[in-house]
């Protein structure tokens, strides 16, 4: 924010309330945003038929499944995605008018909502029936990435903000969960695009090289499932590379998978903290610009956990718990309509490919962790087959 | 400096910018819907409103 928007906001404020300004103002960018989100995806209460989740359904079963996997949702199609992508095509074909841009801006209260909300999403007493030593290599995988991938991005001198996209995305197995990190590492949005892109690419790689690498090891079934499900990318990378190996494992793989995706917020919410306290030890850095701005950790982070915890202890029973994420499905929707039409195409590809190689590096260490672990875990007995 | 096509109108406002107070009050408006949200949801359910 330049130092005359910050001014001409002071002056103006009233309440907190002043951060929505008048409905006159905002209303053509909340259209605009309503719009692609209805069109992105089939949301709650909206029976709008010509939508591009639909778009993609159809040409999925034209395609046929891969490995028992739709090719969209291989290319990681989904309620933050759709948006995003409708966004970055009309904000780069027909440009974004002047009088959306207030409405816009409201991208930076929904993100805090729409987070908050994810909250009663992550139970994690469901990852309990898949036993110790699964959940062990699921929880160590997730910090051991996330940490492997920091390192590379000093390493290959990358821009902390965009390797720390890369660390949350690659470490979760969610390439959205970079879209989560964006207001807490303070990246920019062609960072995030960037990252995500590569996180994307790198998880088809891996489902490609997975079986192959490990057929050689003859790992029982099971593991395979488990290795396919921490190892690769987002669920349907994950799955096709597992049902590419064997039936068995594919099943397994949406087992395990639970594991992977309860622990998910601790993925993200890890990545801010190691950035933020990096940041507060060395204030002067110029090099150091993730979380540069954030100078308390963020209350709604804080609300956010205390959800997830009162999640953790079965506040929100099931209908409400669908309930709520129906909301975050608009919520994060509306957010990404708003997302995709600030990035330009140039941008992101002006972001170089420095991020893949990052994200190559870490994914491909990490396969090569989890084959180890797991071959160890066998030969020792702590996983029985 | 070049003017953000995609993000700053001719005023100088650019939507992409959050920082400052306006940040803090964009987070505050945030965690309040989304705890009235939730609560409500939650306590119709309770109430065995669905």
């Amino acid at each position: 924010m330049n130092n005359a928007q910050a001014i001409a906001y002071d002056v103006r404020r009233k309440s907190f309330l002043t951060s929505l300004y008048t409905f006159r103002e905002v209303l053509p960018g909340l259209l605009a945003m309503f719009f692609i989100a209805i069109f992105s995806n089939n949301l709650a209460g909206v029976p709008n038929p010509f939508t591009l989740e639909n778009l993609f359904q159809w040409l999925d079963w034209v395609i046929g499944p891969l490995n028992h996997q739709p090719f969209f949702q291989i290319l990681n199609s989904n309620f933050v995605w759709n948006p995003i992508l409708l966004g970055l095509i009309i904000g780069n074909i027909f440009g974004v008018p002047d009088s959306w841009k207030r409405g816009l801006s409201y991208i930076h209260m929904l993100m805090p909502l729409g987070i908050i909300m994810l909250g009663p999403h992550f139970m994690i007493f469901h990852a309990f029936k898949l036993g110790f030593w699964p959940i062990l290599i699921i929880v160590v995988s997730l910090f051991l990435t996330a940490t492997v991938t920091l390192w590379f991005t000093k390493l290959f001198r990358l821009d902390d903000r965009h390797g720390s996209i890369i660390a949350g995305g690659l470490s979760t197995g969610d390439p959205h969960a970079g879209v989560i990190l964006m207001p807490l590492i303070k990246a920019k949005g062609y960072q995030v695009m960037n990252a995500s892109i590569g996180v994307i690419l790198f998880g088809i790689i891996a489902m490609l090289i997975l079986p192959l690498i490990a057929a050689p090891f003859n790992i029982p079934e099971k593991y395979m499932g488990l290795v396919a499900a921490v190892g690769v990318g987002n669920g349907s990378q994950s799955l096709y590379a597992a049902y590419a190996s064997s039936y068995e494992a594919g099943r397994y793989a949406y087992w395990f998978d639970v594991g992977r995706h309860v622990i998910m917020p601790a993925g993200f919410i890890y990545v801010f903290l190691v950035m933020f306290i990096r940041k507060l030890r060395n204030p002067e850095d110029p090099n150091i610009r993730a979380t540069r701005g954030i100078n308390k950790f963020p209350v709604w982070l804080g609300v956010f956990i205390f959800i997830w915890v009162l999640a953790c202890l079965h506040l929100f029973k099931e209908p409400a718990h669908h309930a709520i994420f129906n909301m975050v499905k608009w919520d994060f929707s509306l957010a990404a309509a708003a997302l995709g039409l600030s990035i330009s195409f140039r941008d992101i590809i002006g972001a170089g490919v420095r991020g893949f190689v990052v994200t190559c590096a870490a994914g491909l260490l990490r396969i090569v962790f989890l084959l180890a672990a797991i071959l160890l875990c066998i030969k020792t007995g702590l996983l029985t087959v | 400096m070049e003017r953000n096509q995609h993000t700053t109108d001719l005023d100088g406002f650019d939507y992409m910018a959050n920082s400052g107070i306006e940040e803090k009050d964009r987070d505050l408006s945030g965690m309040l819907i989304a705890l009235i949200i939730i609560a409500v949801l939650t306590f119709f359910q309770y109430l065995g409103l669905y």
